[in-house]
């Protein structure tokens, strides 16, 4: 005799795995490859600050919340700030780049600024944005994405600025001891609330939230449970040998326009591309 | 972090809140974190009590979302640059300290900082005639010195009474006056929006270097929770806040080379210039200026060492006279 497991499907499950949100094809086929992020992909970005984290995850936003005729791909995208590090300004600027190129690649495509202003308008229409404060905030932003996203059958990105923001806080009023498993934990809330919902989620972090020895819940290599980690670092401070510990809070000195180094892991591969970071946002050369 | 009450929903009992906290489950996140069959048995309650409960803090917390165009425009609204009266200083800055960020200045003990930041907040309280928050934590602002910075701009008397009156100065003795001093201020922008448009912080780590020593962990808590502060005030009040930072000059030996032939020169040491606070803070403001002598009596050079918004590197002279920076 067979056994028939007959499994149950709330409503709300039904719908999330009927629906058929618009893909990221494209995104970005340098980093990501040409058929972009999958469904369920985990995108960690993490290096030293000022090495373009953010520019980086924004010009994802950029590509996707512009509408296709202008170089997009036309698809809502969830914001989640905890840096605050005037995302908009940025964004806006970053958007305005991203038509500049799209619009040197298309003979006939004449933009005037008008119509760019109202192109960035139309983008900025598909984005959402939640600013959080505090870890309770981000804690109940993460709880509530099932939600959101159920009531928002368009978003197909969720993009946290700084996952670790409140670590240590949280630490004070007496939290966990190991930055990885306080990320774990993070990281296990969000995929849970994203799990039925087929979105890629990208998230950042500042190098430095990794324990220094190495906890029971790291897996081999240093991702913390995400599919593809994106390692951003200066390339001069390779060369030197000089380890890159607190190059963040040395000045800048002459050699201010170095040029940085991503190195993307994943499933598929390593693969690592060299780029500058100027107005325009991240310059692959 | 927010502690559990009764006034959070309406099943959440006296009794339940002592039970839960026996079990060392005091806040919101805790609760979440819990799963509800345990939390049940814990707490004493119904199992759909707690998923009552699980549901009206998610609501509760869940902070608003915001479409991107009507946060944009809102932003485009509120947002200003404050000019700092130092035409160079603004050059390099775009316009001036632009609302709803974080700045910070560093730089050695004698570059300037406080000079700096006592004639913006002159010119700002006599061109704008807006309020200016000073806060004090060293003890040593000096009244006189303003007086005289606004003197060197102003000579009717009853124009340099009203601005003095703008420079409100609070000295603080340590860091939870500093806190709770911040806390007050947020408060008083919800009652009254737009009151206060600059907060200076002269000096961070005079209140905060105490901690950095034996309670590290415990003092990167501690500025986390003021980080958060701080950009809550600026981002949703549209507030400058500068704060004043030490840096501190690092060297850092060169290992001798082992054979002598190969490497005629003498190692060099490596000398680095840090900004106090650590790693977590150097993550936090908005734009990090440095100011440092540039050789001409004097005159000092400012440079932009970390931005969101500004170019790297980018730098401006400026030198300060009898009546402030110019």
């Amino acid at each position: 005799m067979m056994d028939y497991q007959i499994k149950a499907e709330s409503g709300r499950q039904l719908l999330a795995r009927l629906s058929t949100r618009p893909g990221l094809g494209g995104l970005d086929e340098r980093l990501l490859g040409p058929a972009g992020p999958l469904p369920h992909d985990v995108i960690e970005i993490t290096g030293e600050p000022s090495v373009g984290k953010s520019v980086l995850a924004l010009q994802w936003v950029a590509r996707a919340i512009l509408s296709p005729p202008r170089g997009g791909l036309g698809v809502e995208v969830l914001l989640i700030d905890a840096d605050h590090h005037q995302p908009l300004f940025v964004l806006v600027r970053l958007l305005q780049s991203c038509m500049k190129a799209f619009m040197s690649k298309t003979p006939g495509l004449r933009l005037n600024s008008s119509l760019v202003e109202t192109s960035i308008k139309d983008a900025l229409k598909r984005l959402t944005i939640v600013s959080v404060y505090d870890s309770t905030n981000l804690y109940t932003a993460l709880l509530g994405l099932d939600m959101m996203l159920l009531s928002k059958p368009q978003m197909s990105m969720v993009v946290i600025d700084s996952l670790p923001a409140f670590y240590w806080s949280d630490r004070l009023s007496g939290g966990l001891p190991h930055m990885d498993s306080y990320l774990k934990r993070l990281l296990t809330v969000l995929q849970n609330s994203t799990k039925q919902h087929k979105v890629t989620v990208v998230f950042t972090r500042p190098s430095h939230f990794q324990s220094a020895v190495p906890s029971r819940f790291r897996s081999k290599d240093d991702t913390v449970g995400s599919t593809r980690l994106i390692t951003l670092s200066r390339v001069d401070d390779a060369n030197t040998g000089e380890s890159s510990k607190g190059s963040g809070t040395s000045l800048p000195r002459q050699n201010c326009q170095s040029t940085f180094c991503a190195v993307i892991r994943s499933a598929y591969g390593q693969s690592s591309h060299k780029y500058l970071i100027n107005k325009d946002g991240l310059t692959w050369l | 972090m927010a502690k559990l009450s009764t006034s959070m929903c309406q099943v959440l009992t006296k009794t339940a809140i002592e039970n839960l906290g026996q079990r060392k489950i005091f806040t919101v996140v805790d609760v979440l974190q819990e799963d509800p069959k345990k939390l049940a048995s814990i707490s004493k309650l119904d199992f759909k009590d707690i998923l009552t409960l699980r549901q009206a803090l998610v609501s509760n917390y869940t902070p608003f979302p915001r479409q991107g165009l009507d946060a944009y425009n809102e932003l485009m609204s509120n947002c200003s640059y404050i000019p700092t009266g130092i035409q160079k200083l603004d050059e390099l800055l775009g316009g001036g300290f632009l609302t709803g960020n974080v700045f910070e200045i560093c730089g050695l003990s004698g570059s300037g900082k406080t000079q700096l930041c006592l004639t913006v907040a002159a010119n700002v309280a006599l061109q704008m005639k807006k309020v200016v928050h000073l806060i004090d934590t060293k003890l040593d602002v000096s009244g006189k010195r303003i007086h005289s910075i606004i003197e060197g701009r102003e000579s009717d008397e009853e124009v340099i009474g009203n601005t003095m009156e703008k420079i409100l100065v609070t000295r603080v003795n340590n860091f939870y006056e500093l806190y709770s001093f911040l806390y007050h201020l947020k408060n008083q922008l919800v009652r009254e929006p737009g009151s206060v448009r600059l907060i200076v912080i002269e000096s961070l780590p005079a209140v905060f270097l105490q901690y950095m020593g034996n309670y590290k962990m415990d003092s990167l808590g501690l500025l986390n929770n003021l980080a958060s502060l701080v950009k809550y005030i600026a981002h949703e009040h549209y507030v400058s806040i500068l704060i004043i930072n030490l840096a501190s000059i690092w060297v850092e030996e060169e290992s001798a080379p082992l054979n002598d032939d190969s490497q005629m020169e003498p190692p060099v040491p490596h000398v680095d210039v840090k900004a106090l606070l650590g790693k977590y803070w150097a993550h936090v403001p908005n734009t990090r200026l440095y100011i440092e002598q540039n050789g001409v009596p004097n005159g000092r050079k400012v440079t932009v060492m970390k931005s969101t918004h500004l170019a790297l590197g980018s730098s401006c002279i400026v030198s300060i006279t009898s009546d402030g920076v110019r």
